[in-house]
């Protein structure tokens, strides 16, 4: 069996599998009158499982590993970042957004400031996140069938969109925490094997490169540049508080205390996980330097094992690898797609099951279309903007709804609009301005430590000047946010 | 005691000049989580020294993660020697942002979820008490 052949075969069994799954979900949430009272019986370990299983993307999966093998030392503060999104979401927002009992971040801002006009700015912020995070995945999934089988790019994307769509329509994935949590491991397998399977087997063989060349103590973090490190250790940070796909699963734990410890083991899985496409990059740095520099680095995963042990052995590898690549896009895919039809057929389509159909086939279509339409730079680097446009735009509006007395709805609105226009210019127009002006490219191209500021302060002094005052039932709000839920009580009323 | 304070047994002249029906009787006091519920003075007061522990714990917690995450680099670039030393083939350096942080952040959660869960009892054990 030749390796495209083993490849396809992973990839349909993936398919398969999350199809199947789909629509075992569909009976089981036919069954029960609410599924979401089931979610709330499952134990944090479970939960935490689905929430790292919906999270590990094409970004971490492939992106990770080949963005230490192209930027060396400074790529790995990715996924330190990716990891302590996590801190931050137990450090201010875990427990208070599960006792707000709000699905989403439109559900939440409407909650807190009773606002028309300040849901809709936040439902297209969403639906814009979410398209921009689907992107990359759709751009991963086209990466892999290319280097598998080499058919174009556009086949991968075209058949992973069509099998998120499936699933979602099949019942949604989403529903079944189950699924997720074993995507978790499955992901987790799929890198594991092969790199330990690596890791004994290359002692013998010789690095294309010594180790003072892979590894350079000057290209190390000793000289990292400071401004971008920590602008990109804010945008991980804090746009992981705003992810629409990960907010919702917030909601099935039983309450704020279980929301915070199924945090912190989400974190433990987290920096598991994130040691093997570590150490891929490293092994990708030694072993297959050649693969930065022919544009191929994010395939670095994909080539090595095959690379490193030919024969059948390296071919199970690979198959290994492309299962868990492709779990990774179906799961975060479908996670978003479902979190953007939710929010589409809820704020637009009246919020019917016939709605909510035709809201996923157009967060499914529209994304893939910019797919394919765009040129992928870079699969973490891409996520990575994502993130520094969420933290500019819907965290600072989590922050001070949870944590400020005195947001209003005209600040909110205002603080979200300064934050999506400063940081969208950043990204977009960033190559053409920081060539005529090299001065400031790192600040255009790492944003969020000067935008994610400037959103708060315009969120704050708008507040204050916004004469209408804060709204009645701000404390009572706040207080069902930070008190704990009264024993006996598991959820107050939603 | 010269204004009356809902927590210390008021003077017995309260009673005859409080206009309001549910007046306390004399040794009566009102469960703080009333307070609360009816967003009184006092019910925001509680409130807020609730989000100013909570918001304290968590920026603390921030801080020091932010002194390690950029400790590190500033330790590598000031004490070059530590550039050095190697684990097998890996620089320390690499080794450090790559593995070593990971258990400083979740060690960092850790203590945060322990210490907020305490806040949180001594809350709940504040509003049970008559």
């Amino acid at each position: 069996m030749s390796i495209a052949q083993a490849g396809v075969l992973a990839i349909a069994i993936v398919c398969g599998v999350t199809l199947v799954a789909g629509a075992l979900g569909l009976k089981l949430s036919r069954t029960t009158s609410d599924f979401y009272v089931a979610g709330r019986s499952v134990s944090a370990g479970w939960n935490a499982s689905a929430i790292g299983g919906e999270y590990l993307s094409a970004a971490s999966f492939l992106g990770v590993a080949g963005l230490v093998l192209k930027d060396g030392a400074d790529a790995l503060w990715y996924p330190v970042g990716f990891t302590a999104g996590y801190l931050a979401l137990v450090l201010f927002v875990a427990a208070p957004l599960r006792r707000s009992g709000a699905y989403t971040v439109p559900d939440f801002a409407e909650a807190r400031l009773p606002s028309p006009g300040l849901r809709r700015v936040c439902t297209a912020v969403v639906l814009l996140i979410g398209t921009l995070y689907l992107l990359p995945q759709l751009q991963g999934a086209g990466l892999v069938l290319q280097t598998v089988t080499g058919l174009p790019a556009w086949t991968g994307a075209v058949g992973a969109a069509v099998v998120v769509l499936l699933t979602v329509l099949g019942g949604g994935m989403r529903s079944i925490t189950f699924v997720q949590a074993f995507q978790f491991w499955l992901k987790l397998t799929a890198l594991a094997v092969p790199v330990v399977a690596l890791l004994l087997l290359v002692g013998d063989l010789q690095p294309a490169l010594p180790p003072i060349e892979a590894f350079p103590t000057s290209a190390g973090p000793g000289h990292l540049e400071v401004y971008r490190t920590v602008s990109l250790m804010v945008a991980l940070l804090l746009g992981t508080l705003g992810l629409p796909h990960v907010l919702v699963r917030f909601y099935t734990n039983p309450d704020g205390v279980a929301a915070r410890r199924t945090t912190v083991i989400v974190l433990v899985l987290l920096s598991v996980f994130y040691l093997f496409p570590t150490a891929f990059g490293f092994l990708g740095r030694a072993f297959a330097p050649d693969l930065a520099a022919s544009g191929d680095a994010d395939a670095l995963i994909l080539l090595l094992p095959e690379r490193l042990i030919p024969g059948p052995l390296g071919d199970v590898l690979t198959a290994f690898v492309i299962a868990g690549a492709f779990a990774a896009f179906l799961s975060t895919s479908s996670g978003l797609v479902v979190s953007l039809a939710g929010v589409i057929s809820q704020d637009l389509l009246g919020g019917s099951v016939r709605g909510f159909r035709i809201a996923a086939v157009l967060s499914s279509f529209v994304p893939l279309v910019v797919a394919l339409a765009t040129q992928s730079s870079g699969l973490a680097g891409s996520v990575g903007l994502v993130f520094a446009f969420t933290a500019s735009t819907l965290c600072p509006v989590l922050l001070l709804g949870i944590w400020w007395r005195g947001l209003t709805a005209r600040g909110a609105i205002a603080g979200m609009l300064t934050g999506a226009v400063l940081s969208g210019v950043a990204i977009l127009g960033g190559a053409a301005v920081s060539s005529w002006l090299p001065a400031l490219r790192p600040f255009l191209e790492q944003p969020a430590a000067w935008t994610v500021p400037i959103a708060v302060l315009v969120t704050v002094l708008v507040s204050r000047g916004d004469r209408r005052g804060i709204p009645r039932g701000t404390d009572r709000f706040l207080t069902r946010l930070h008190a704990p839920e009264p024993a006996g009580h598991h959820r107050r009323e939603g | 005691m010269s204004t009356p304070h809902p927590t210390g047994p008021p003077p017995r002249r309260v009673r005859i000049t409080s206009p309001r029906r549910e007046a306390r009787r004399p040794g009566e006091r009102r469960p703080p989580a009333q307070e609360l519920e009816e967003q009184t003075g006092l019910g925001e007061v509680y409130l807020s020294a609730l989000l100013k522990a909570q918001l304290r714990l968590s920026l603390a917690i921030l801080l020091g993660i932010a002194v390690v995450v950029l400790g590190l680099p500033t330790l590598f670039v000031l004490v070059p020697a530590t550039r050095d030393i190697h684990v097998g083939p890996i620089p320390l350096p690499w080794l450090a942002v790559g593995v070593l942080i990971y258990p400083v952040v979740f060690l960092a959660a850790r203590i945060y979820v322990y210490q907020a869960e305490r806040i949180e009892r001594e809350f709940s054990d504040l509003m049970r008490q008559r």
